[in-house]
């Protein structure tokens, strides 16, 4: 792109920082800049004066060549900093932007200051072949007359959007540029910072973590937004994950539109998207980036979130605690920097970057590294990575540039066994990095043999049972590759068998839902149920810590039927509805419930039973028999009984959306008097409830008669106690037109 | 040891507050209240919060101010602090019947409790602006009440007088907000016999799932398209607002007259929309025009007035910035897009417009002229103008300083709401 068109595209024409046509400012910042703080040997600063990065680079290579690379070099440091940034944006993208006199001149200051490129270089994502991330700098520095004062917030804005090499093209970059404007925004915070008026941790975010705070580079809102939140809302720092009910939940619009329509947002397209949205009010989407905007208007980091069929967000006033707004914070980031998928990116952002200290220390071998790999010293370069991820281990960056060295020099099957097997360890607790991190020695691990590749993957899986989870993290593939990478049946069987039993043994059981999930669809469904069952069953032995030798027929049933109830529940909790039906299935032939007896209802609502897919319960406990829950959806009725709890509740997802009728629910024959009080609510998104009914005094059966042309896909009875009390229910049968 | 204590310093320091703690001294909410039912005075609640918010110092010293003064009211408090437990805000919160967003606010309640009033803004952040509020407000309550209390005791029509006329004693923003009136507008009478519940009871959502009730004949109704019942729905309208008072303008509940008039427009609009008959596309921006009448200023009026314009083929799209954004567009109809380009040209010349899409939705684009102060001066080059293109070459002449020169198009969004956008070129060839 034309280095000019490019500052015009950013905007920073329209706000007057840089001239129309092509002839500089007449005072340049360049003259009034500081002195450069490194000092870069004449050869490179030759190139850098005129202007030509690829002789820069050649320039700093030479130099590199003829010193020990070592984080303790201080000049081999930043020159090797020096180059990572020429090579992160490129030679040649740096030469056509420093075409332009005051852009030469902000290189010229830039690249004479390591402090400020080791913040750029270790802020997370580092803009990537593109000149994004140097055009936001450029214009903080013009704004700032050559001396940024916040160089953090700098990167932090050049970061979001300029993006990284995994995410190379973030939204906010095709937004118009007068409205979205990152130096507007870091003039807003600084701004706001100097007045004392935001969150008082703001003053300490790294820039990783100002990122998200600065904006949202998947779904951004405009300036103007931030400017508005921060007149209108003002809450506790910790209550921003309630700040998205300041705007209506309405659909249709205050004109009568759909949420679906191309007209919704119409009447209020003139205001910022905040103001907008509290004028009209709008749905899941609207009302998080609401919460999202207000947090980071007031310096907290934020961010929203794509789940299936709803959008929420997710804010953080302490580092390493992200915390949910409308029913954040898992699902798909909309900002982030290691993968979308929410809670294995942020966990695993805040474990690599919570060690300040670390973490520079860690980059530090890093910027080593990647100039001994580019002065030709392979050997030493694959030493200071491996020094690089001592100091922090799970830093996906690093791993891949250590990965690509291993595969460049070609890697046996035996190295990279031992080499994953010593790293395993490392990721306790962030079983999903693990697995990820070997995508890229796929090849080496193919080449294993059968024996190896099991051990292997039985440790990959022992780690991920043991990694926190929750229903957005798919872990399916994991498996479904690895059982393709066997050769034999056996091992195949042997896989499955380990991962059952790692699952069963340790996790919360959303990812046995999963795993589960994939050997139901590819064993029971594909009539292989007798792999499936000895898989299971040998888990099952193996997770109880006792052999199928001396158990008797009973006891094995009673196993049976307690680990197809955690896998149930898994499923439940996983929201799987093909992993509830068909364990439950698989459950009532291998265990049937010896105490549910079918129960005829008295009366019905109007309408069609509804083809019901799923039953959660909110919570289960020793008293609860999983293997029954299904049967509730059936004329017939089941079984379930929630822990003790002020707020008990079942959900019923049917199908499909669909016009319902109404509903009826059984309770539990005996201690009737614990569900008094009880309501009826219906949903299309599965997080925005909709009362229908309420009663004081819930009947042992209860028939509820919605308002006419009421839509669901969801359907809830919830308890209210004084006190936390059991719930139990037969039947939970809802009706459609 | 050392480093856990860092660590749990750091992580105090992350919630520590970042103004100085200001706080006034009145009592808590429930002890205000309790005060507020003995002596039978009106209770006023300060929510706020000292640890936090900004210029809490300066509210503190107005309130201050403020108890001073001879007001009969009981001051009472509620502070939102920084670290304070859900429940804990939630309980306090479900007392008061109110949630707030946009702290400093300040809740009048009678002596029983009762809601009466919110203030916010920059009127609680001052103790002038306060008394003139409250001393107007307080003269009320005894008639408010008085009708509350009989909204209470009655049923039917006649619970739905009383409250209604209770209601209309409040400014219209805490009439409509006030659950329990409200409650009892919408339980003792839904079908807005006493004229009081679709002016207070009906939030938009409720109106419009009359409306298209009768639309699609019925709750159960199926009608489509342009076998609505379009004339039923108007007369459902016109009858509320009507049955209700809403139809005399005038500076009482002018939310509520801009909600209905905003619901007759989309009967209108559904009209238009299934027939794109003139006269109901007349009637549809006559209705926006009544409902900017009302309050031009309001959320409704701003709303009515972008929309009439969205609407009325006379008007046309001002682009001064060089981008087009998805507001400017309209959907599956044409409408002209009046493009500045001043700043791009440097004398007489040839030159290249172009649309370059950053969200490349199906953006119909055609029939370019070239405008100098609003007269059309050409078309473009070799150009039929039904050609859908976003490329068009002007000649452009030689134009004064000061002359206003625009690229004039007609566009059309088929896409979705966001499936249109981008940067507009004009240079020199």
């Amino acid at each position: 792109m034309n280095p000019r068109a490019a500052i015009a595209l950013l905007g920073l024409s329209a706000l007057g920082m840089v001239p129309a046509q092509a002839a500089p400012a007449k005072s340049a910042p360049a003259a009034t800049a500081p002195a450069a703080k490194g000092s870069l040997p004449a050869a490179v600063q030759n190139a850098i004066d005129k202007g030509d990065y690829a002789a820069v680079r050649e320039a700093l290579v030479n130099e590199l060549k003829s010193m020990k690379i070592a984080p303790d070099n201080k000049q081999a440091l930043n020159l090797s900093m020096a180059l990572e940034v020429v090579d992160c944006t490129s030679p040649q993208v740096l030469t056509d932007f420093a075409k332009v006199k005051d852009q030469a001149a902000f290189l010229k200051a830039f690249m004479a200051d390591p402090d400020w490129q080791e913040i750029y270089l270790g802020c997370g994502l580092v803009p990537y072949h593109t000149d994004w991330g140097v055009k936001v700098l450029y214009g903080v520095w013009k704004e700032e007359g050559g001396d940024v004062k916040n160089k953090p917030l700098a990167c932090a804005l050049a970061s979001v959007w300029g993006g990284g090499e995994t995410w190379k093209d973030p939204a906010i970059q095709r937004k118009d540029p007068s409205k979205y404007n990152p130096v507007r925004r870091y003039k807003y915070f600084q701004r706001q910072a100097a007045k004392n008026v935001l969150f008082p941790g703001y003053k300490r975010l790294k820039a990783w973590e100002l990122r998200f705070v600065v904006g949202i580079p998947g779904q951004d809102w405009d300036d103007e937004s931030y400017e508005w939140a921060f007149k209108h809302i003002n809450m506790p720092w910790d209550q921003y994950g309630w700040a998205c009910w300041s705007a209506t939940y309405t659909d249709p619009s205050k004109f009568g539109d759909s949420v679906q329509s191309g007209e919704y947002n119409l009447p209020y397209t003139s205001e910022s998207w905040a103001e907008a949205t509290q004028r009209n009010g709008g749905v899941c989407g609207a009302l998080s980036h609401f919460g999202t905007v207000a947090a980071m208007a007031h310096g907290i980091p934020a961010y929203t979130v794509g789940q299936p069929g709803h959008c929420a967000y997710a804010v953080r006033v302490k580092r390493g605690e992200w915390t949910g707004g409308f029913g954040g914070p898992d699902g798909g980031m909309h900002n982030h920097i290691f993968g979308n998928q929410a809670p294995t990116s942020y966990r695993l952002m805040e474990a690599v970057y919570g060690n300040d200290t670390a973490i520079a220390r860690a980059y530090r071998h890093s910027f080593c590294a990647r100039a001994l790999a580019a002065t030709g010293q392979d050997k030493e370069a694959v030493a200071m990575w491996k020094e690089a991820l001592r100091i922090s281990p799970m830093h996906p960056f690093f791993r891949s540039a250590l990965h690509k060295l291993f595969i460049k020099g070609g890697m046996k099957p035996d190295e990279c066994f031992k080499y994953l097997m010593d790293a395993l360890p490392s990721y306790k607790g962030h079983g999903v990095a693990a697995t990820n991190m070997m995508d890229d020695l796929k090849d080496s691990i193919s080449a294993m043999d059968d024996g190896s590749k099991l051990q292997l993957f039985s440790a990959i899986h022992k780690s991920l049972a043991g990694t926190p989870a929750s229903w957005a993290v798919k872990c399916e593939d994991v498996i479904a590759k690895q059982s393709e990478m066997l050769q034999n049946d056996g091992a195949k069987l042997e896989l499955l068998t380990e991962a059952f039993a790692a699952y069963m043994s340790n996790g919360d059981g959303t990812l046995f839902g999963q795993i589960l999930e994939w050997a139901v669809k590819t064993y029971v469904q594909a009539g292989k149920d007798e792999v499936f069952n000895k898989a299971f069953a040998a888990a099952s032995r193996k997770a109880a810590g006792t052999t199928a030798a001396g158990v008797d027929a009973k006891e094995r049933t009673k196993k049976m039927s307690q680990a197809y109830g955690k896998a149930i529940i898994a499923a439940e909790q996983a929201r799987s509805a093909p992993a509830f039906q068909a364990l439950s299935e698989a459950a009532m032939k291998a265990c049937p419930p010896d105490d549910v007896k079918p129960v005829k209802l008295t009366k019905t609502p109007a309408g069609n039973l509804a083809k019901a897919v799923l039953f959660r319960i909110s919570t289960t406990c020793g008293f609860d028999s999983p293997v029954a829950h299904a049967g509730i959806l059936t004329p017939n009725g089941g079984k379930c009984h929630t822990e003790r709890e002020a707020r008990p509740n079942m959900i019923v997802e049917l199908a499909d959306k669909a016009t319902v009728t109404g509903c009826v629910v059984r309770k539990v024959p005996g201690n009737d008097w614990r569900m008094k009080k009880a309501t009826i609510a219906t949903s299309t998104d599965g997080a925005t409830w909709f009362d229908q009914e309420t009663t004081q005094d819930m009947p042992s059966e209860w028939m509820v008669q919605f308002k006419p042309g009421t839509t669901a896909k969801w359907v809830r009875i919830e308890f209210e106690n004084a006190q936390p009390e059991f719930a139990h229910i037969s039947h939970f049968l809802i009706y459609t037109k | 040891m050392k480093k856990t204590l860092l660590t749990v310093s750091l992580m105090l320091a992350a919630l520590a507050p970042a103004v100085q703690a200001a706080s006034v001294s009145f009592p808590d909410v429930v002890k205000a209240k309790e005060t507020a039912k003995s002596q039978g005075k009106p209770a006023l609640i300060l929510w706020y919060g000292s640890d936090w918010m900004q210029d809490s110092a300066g509210l503190v010293k107005e309130w201050n101010a403020l108890c001073k003064q001879d007001i009969p009211v009981v001051f009472g408090q509620f502070d939102d602090k920084t670290g304070q437990t859900s429940d804990a805000r939630r309980k306090t919160m479900g007392e008061l019947k109110m949630e707030g967003y946009n702290l400093p606010m300040a809740v009048l309640l009678a002596p029983d409790g009762t809601f009466v009033a919110c203030y916010e803004g920059k009127t609680v952040r001052s103790a002038d602006a306060m008394a003139k509020a409250l001393k107007k407000m307080l003269e009320k309550v005894p008639d408010f009440m008085k009708k509350v209390e009989e909204a209470r005791k009655l049923t039917g029509k006649d619970a739905a007088t009383a409250a209604g006329k209770a209601l209309a004693m409040l400014p219209e923003k805490d009439a409509r907000r006030h659950k329990e009136l409200n409650d009892i507008l919408r339980k003792q009478d839904k079908d807005n016999a006493a004229g009081y519940t679709a002016v207070y009871a009906m939030d938009h959502m409720a109106m419009y799932k009359e409306i298209n009730n009768v639309l699609q004949g019925g709750p159960d109704g199926k009608l489509k398209d342009g076998n609505r019942k379009f004339a039923a729905a108007e007369k459902y309208v016109l009858d509320t607002m009507k049955a209700s008072g809403l139809d005399k303008g005038g500076k009482k509940n002018q939310e509520a007259q801009q909600q209905w008039l905003a619901g007759l427009s989309y009967v209108y609009r559904e009209h238009f929309k299934a027939t794109k008959g003139e006269g109901e596309r007349s009637r549809l921006l006559k209705a926006l025009d009544d409902c900017i009448k009302v309050n031009p200023k309001s959320q409704y009026g701003i709303g009515a007035a972008k929309y009439r314009h969205y609407w009325d083929p006379k008007s046309f799209t001002l682009i001064e910035n060089m981008y087009y954004n998805p507001g400017d567009q309209t959907h599956n109809f044409e409408k002209d897009w009046h493009v500045v380009v001043t700043k791009s040209i440097s004398g007489a010349g040839t030159y290249v417009f172009e649309l370059v899409p950053r969200e490349n939705g199906r953006l119909i684009t055609r029939n370019y002229r070239l405008a100098v102060n609003g007269r059309v001066v050409g078309t473009a080059n070799s150009l039929n103008p039904k050609d859908d293109t976003k490329k068009a070459e002007f000649t452009v002449p030689a134009v004064k300083p000061g002359d206003k020169v625009e690229v004039w198009l007609t566009a059309e969004c088929r896409d979705g709401w966001f499936g249109c956008s981008g940067e507009i070129k004009m240079e020199k060839k």
